[in-house]
């Protein structure tokens, strides 16, 4: 009997229920929009910072740098093994050297050029990039070269390379001394075995500077680079022509890492990293990775707050709603009363229709919460809004809920009403 | 008192804020089986009486007891249960639920007292005479029809009592005839009925008239039963 | 007698008008409150993304090819084009200047430091100082290396620029190396001059400083006798991000044009004010923090938009749904009044009076409510009070009444279509 009554009930006031469902409708939706966004933020917003670059440097550690000890290609694939290192966004690794263009010293940078792009999305290429693919050998200059040497693109550029002397290749020990030449107010220190600053990267490469045999290659000019960074005083090619005339095959000095925060700290991926390879140590770039963490909090607890303010502010709109629905069946209650009914099963009839409105409107206006959660995660982040389980529970048992706590003050009051007054009048 | 007094009232008074006296000392005895109406001017209190005996109110002052109950001292939800079980109201304005048929407003009676019952629901509105417009809602019957929905109501949890205001207030004379009919034929049948009307030819049916005038009774008339 | 209907209707219907008002009041207060939050949204974030530090580098024109790696310069003591120290505080005088969060200088040069003379970058710079600004309200500034780089974390004491004592603060790996800690003294030897600095902290930045040692800017000079001068300055600015407008190029723009692009603070709007204060000087972006400083401003300013569209059109058609609520349930009420013989736009005048005042004061109170709750917002998260648009008063308010009575027009509309007759018999 019960059912029958209420679906009799609602087919007889379609229209307010109808509005009453869309009440509900709007305050599920905008909570359901604004819960799967937020769920998500911390994941798009640890994507977005990205942008900001490397948070992490991998190195050799200090065993290794005593021994001119680099690190190597293989080494560095174990950073794709994405079981053992967590939250690897990207990775660049470089080779550096110092050689001369046209008497003038610059710093030589190898990068393999995709990874740069991906994790270093700031930098400002005139021209076209270094293909890492292509056996061309070609090569980018930082605008400041470019200005100085009046290179332009397509031009030709020789740049005079250092051969590597042997004591850098093996991996022991080394006791001799190199010669004490003043270069350029940079004089070389003298040997030890323990923390040599000769040997130390990077004022070896500097030490090591107008030393040796230099041998000349050109390369294609093919684009110039402006970052407001050190990238515009130097010039770039490949890392594995690099490694080639550098004579350090398959090796590099570092490795920038772009590490994704949302899940876990970094000093986790750090540790992680240093523990599956060993003989290196990683370093925290305190600029990138302190900022990021400090807006990921404030992001995702704006959020939060805005998500409880409209949750809030959408109950009590709903329950406004749905508390008017009632007190104008005062006398129908009233009615029922007269003729003996306990309050519990009139309550029970309101109880039914409020719950159903709540849960009708829960489902609808999940749904278009979740439309709308996803045209926000398009046009913002570009790419879609993860898809919640738990998001569908909590906002149905929440609609149900809120329809039939806003049911019960009403329904409260007027079975506790004598039934002579409500039959009266109003 | 009777044994087979079904109401009884005694030094029963009704005072509203203090200072209207709408029931003075009503001392009244309503035998099983009894058909009594109650007859009085506009604000005779008439009304009142009839809700203190449908336990819908409860007077200031005096006893009540109905079917072997005090009803006086109940609390509302007793009153309420006391309501279901015994007394079987019928009112003026018939108060059916608009989006319900005729059967389904009887079965809404059964519902809050126990369990539904649509052969019985039925064979109640059979007897009312409107065994052919079951499914019709309130606003597709006449006047007459609905009050004769709103008996079937009354009747259909077997109370002890049945309480009627103004019954065929609303209704043109034969309307109101087909009414008045009925209740002869359940007053035949042994029920307890207690009519409030102001229609003088109402108080010439029934087993007794009681008159009201300023809350207090006046030269009670046995009709010839 | 409209003002006497007015009142008994509202005196009777107490609850059902208060449910209204409520109703209103939430949907306004949402959009008060969000409005607000997204108009400073800009702003807040923008500070907060100023932890990233400096987004602007200044340096002498027509410079040569340094041996730069990390932003740390090796062949420094070769440079020849230099910055005056004096006009540093012309930068806190450009157009833009209050959004100039802080700025430091730098004068760097190769020196052989400790026992076995080994070689080091030593960089003179301004740690945390207030400076005069003449002619300004504000009087003075704060500038320096905390201002433009605030995750520098010194394990130890800060070097304090006013006293200009001979201290340093060693980058970890250069104190790893020389083996010395807070407290030693460390030898300084450039080109045969020598000067003994006493170690105060020992800085950890996870970055190329710890190649460093830093000291006083006058100290530096000293040193290598480019006194008043300064090889490059690093500014933390505050920026708008660029959009279409920002990319066109100057040469091209009309006079308003120009005009309007120097009166914004892009990041190559405030570079070049810069540029026209410090005399022979090439201020440029450093990108790597500029354009994602701008890119994220962009990305939360779109969601916040979104976001806060969202809640305004929900929360208001809530509103309008809980008008239309009430109404619905007043078409007996309507039906009565219409069958002893109102005409139809006094009806809807009466019902409409009541809606609107409904619609203007839970408006009021919303748009207050939700100013508070911005605050409330601005304060929990960003730590800052929310700065008071204007527009969102009127904005509140029309949105308020428009839709309550748009959201009571309709129902009332259709009330008035249905015979009496029916509107009294049934429901």
């Amino acid at each position: 009997m019960l059912k029958r009554i209420v679906f009799k009930s609602i087919q007889n006031r379609k229209n307010r229920i109808l509005v009453a469902i869309f009440a509900v409708i709007m305050g599920a939706s905008m909570v359901s929009t604004l819960v799967n966004i937020a769920l998500d933020l911390n994941g798009k917003v640890a994507k977005e910072l990205r942008a900001f670059g490397a948070n992490l440097v991998l190195l050799p550690d200090d065993i290794r740098e005593n021994n001119g000890q680099l690190i190597s290609m293989d080494e560095i694939d174990k950073l794709k093994d994405t079981g053992r290192i967590n939250d690897v966004y990207g990775y660049a690794p470089y080779l550096y050297s110092i050689g001369k263009i046209e008497e003038q010293n610059v710093v030589i940078v190898g990068g393999q050029f995709e990874n740069i792009k991906k994790i270093s999305p700031w930098w400002k290429v005139e021209g076209s990039w270094n293909n890492d693919n292509s056996d061309e050998s070609t090569i980018m200059v930082g605008n400041k070269v470019a200005a100085k040497l009046g290179y332009k693109i397509g031009d030709t550029v020789t740049l005079n390379i250092r051969e590597e002397t042997d004591k850098k290749e093996s991996f022991t020990e080394k006791t001799d001394k190199t010669e004490k030449i003043p270069v350029d107010g940079i004089s070389s220190a003298s040997q030890s075995l323990n923390g040599d600053a000769a040997k130390r990267w990077p004022l070896n490469i500097l030490s090591e500077m107008n030393q040796g045999k230099y041998t000349p290659k050109q390369f294609k000019l093919v684009g110039t680079v402006s970052t407001g960074g050190s990238e515009d005083n130097q010039v770039f090619i490949k890392l594995k022509e690099a490694q080639l005339l550098f004579g350090k095959k398959a090796q590099v000095n570092l490795v920038q890492i772009s590490v994704l925060t949302n899940k876990n700290p970094i000093e986790i991926t750090a540790s992680q990293i240093e523990k599956q390879i060993p003989g290196t140590k990683t370093r925290i770039l305190s600029q990138i990775s302190k900022a990021e963490g400090n807006i990921q909090d404030k992001i995702l607890f704006l959020m939060v707050l805005v998500t409880v303010l409209t949750l809030i502010g959408s109950g009590l709109s709903v329950m406004s709603t749905m508390t008017t629905t009632v007190l104008e069946r005062r006398k129908e209650i009233g009615m029922m009363k007269a003729i003996g009914a306990q309050n519990k099963k009139i309550a029970a009839i309101f109880y039914a229709e409020a719950g159903a409105v709540g849960l009708i409107g829960g489902i609808a206006g999940y749904i278009l919460g979740v439309l709308m959660a996803q045209i926000v995660g398009k046009s913002v982040f570009d790419t879609f809004i993860g898809f919640h389980l738990a998001v569908i529970p909590v906002t149905l048992v929440s609609t149900v809920l809120l329809a039939l706590i806003s049911s019960k003050i009403p329904v409260g009051q007027a079975v506790n009403i004598d039934p002579v007054i409500t039959l009266r009048g109003e | 008192m009777e044994k087979n007094n079904i109401i009884t009232t005694m030094n029963l008074s009704k005072c509203y804020n203090g200072k209207t006296l709408v029931l003075d000392n009503l001392n009244i005895a309503i035998k099983k089986g009894e058909w009594a109406n109650i007859m009085g001017p506009s604000g005779s209190g008439k009304t009142t009486l009839l809700n203190i005996l449908s336990c819908l109110d409860r007077p200031t002052d005096g006893s009540v007891i109905i079917n072997g109950t005090e009803v006086t001292r109940l609390s509302q939800d007793e009153m309420a249960a006391f309501r279901r079980e015994n007394i079987g109201l019928v009112f003026q304005q018939y108060h059916l639920i608009p989006y319900l048929t005729a059967l389904e407003n009887v079965m809404l009676a059964q519902h809050f007292h126990s369990m539904v019952d649509e052969k019985e629901a039925k064979d109640t509105l059979e007897l009312v005479g409107l065994g052919h417009r079951l499914d019709h809602i309130p606003a597709h019957l006449s006047g007459g029809e609905q009050q004769r929905v709103s008996i079937a109501r009354a009747l259909i949890n077997q109370p002890a009592i049945i309480l009627a205001d103004e019954p065929t207030g609303n209704l043109d004379r034969a309307n109101g005839k087909i009414i008045l009919d009925l209740f002869k034929k359940l007053h035949k049948k042994g029920h307890t009925i207690v009519i409030v009307t102001h229609d003088p030819e109402i108080g010439t049916m029934g087993d007794r008239l009681i008159r009201l005038m300023d809350g207090r009774t006046v030269n009670e008339k046995v009709t010839a039963l | 007698m409209y003002g006497r209907i007015l009142r008994k209707s509202i005196k009777v219907r107490r609850k059902r008008i208060i449910l209204a008002v409520i109703a209103v009041i939430m949907g306004a207060s949402l959009i008060s409150a969000l409005t607000g939050v997204y108009l400073n949204i800009e702003e807040k974030v923008g500070k907060e993304l100023s932890s990233y530090g400096a987004n602007i580098i200044v340096k002498p024109k027509g410079d040569d090819i340094s041996l730069e790696i990390g932003g740390v310069n090796y062949s420094s003591n070769q440079q020849q084009n230099f910055l005056k120290e004096d006009e540093l505080y012309k930068i806190k005088k450009i157009f833009w200047k209050y959004n100039i969060l802080g700025f430091s200088p730098y004068l760097s040069t190769v020196v052989k430091v400790g026992p076995e003379n080994e070689s080091v970058v030593l960089t003179g710079t301004w740690f945390d100082k207030e400076i005069d600004i003449p002619d300004e309200a504000f009087k003075s500034a704060r500038v320096g290396v905390k201002t433009i780089a605030p995750w520098w974390t010194v394990d130890g004491e800060w070097i304090n620029d006013e006293e200009n004592k001979p201290e340093a603060i060693l980058g970890s790996a250069v104190a790893k190396q020389l083996e010395n800690r807070a407290g030693d003294t460390v030898s300084i030897n450039y080109n045969g001059k020598m000067i003994e600095l006493k170690v105060v902290g020992i800085l950890h930045t996870g970055g190329e400083e710890e190649n460093q040692i830093f000291t006083n800017l006058a100290t530096v000079q000293g040193l290598t006798g480019l006194q008043g001068k300064v090889s490059e300055i690093k500014v933390s600015a505050a920026i708008t991000p660029e959009d279409d407008f920002a990319k066109k190029d100057i040469t091209q723009m009309t006079k308003e044009e120009y005009i309007r692009w120097y009166c914004t603070p892009y990041i190559s709007s405030i570079a070049l004010q810069i540029e026209e204060v410090i005399t022979d000087s090439d201020a440029l972006p450093i990108e790597q923090i500029a354009s994602a400083q701008g890119n994220f401003i962009k990305k939360i300013k779109l969601m916040m938009m979104l976001i806060t569209l969202v809640a305004v059109a929900a929360s208001a058609l809530g509103v309008m749904t809980a008008m239309t609520t009430s109404i619905l349930e007043r078409r007996k009420e309507i039906g009565v009044i219409k069958a002893i013989g109102a005409r139809t736009n006094q009806i809807i005048a009466l019902f409409m009076a009541e809606v609107a005042a409904i619609g203007v004061i839970g408006g009021i109170i919303g748009y207050g409510l939700g100013i508070g709750l911005a605050q409330v917002i601005g304060n929990a998260v960003f730590n800052s009070t929310v700065a008071i648009n204007v527009i969102v008063l009127p904005v509140t308010i029309i949105i308020a009444i428009g839709i309550t009575m748009i959201g009571s027009m309709i129902p009332i509309r259709n009330a008035l279509k249905i015979d009496p007759v029916i509107v009294l018999r049934g429901e």
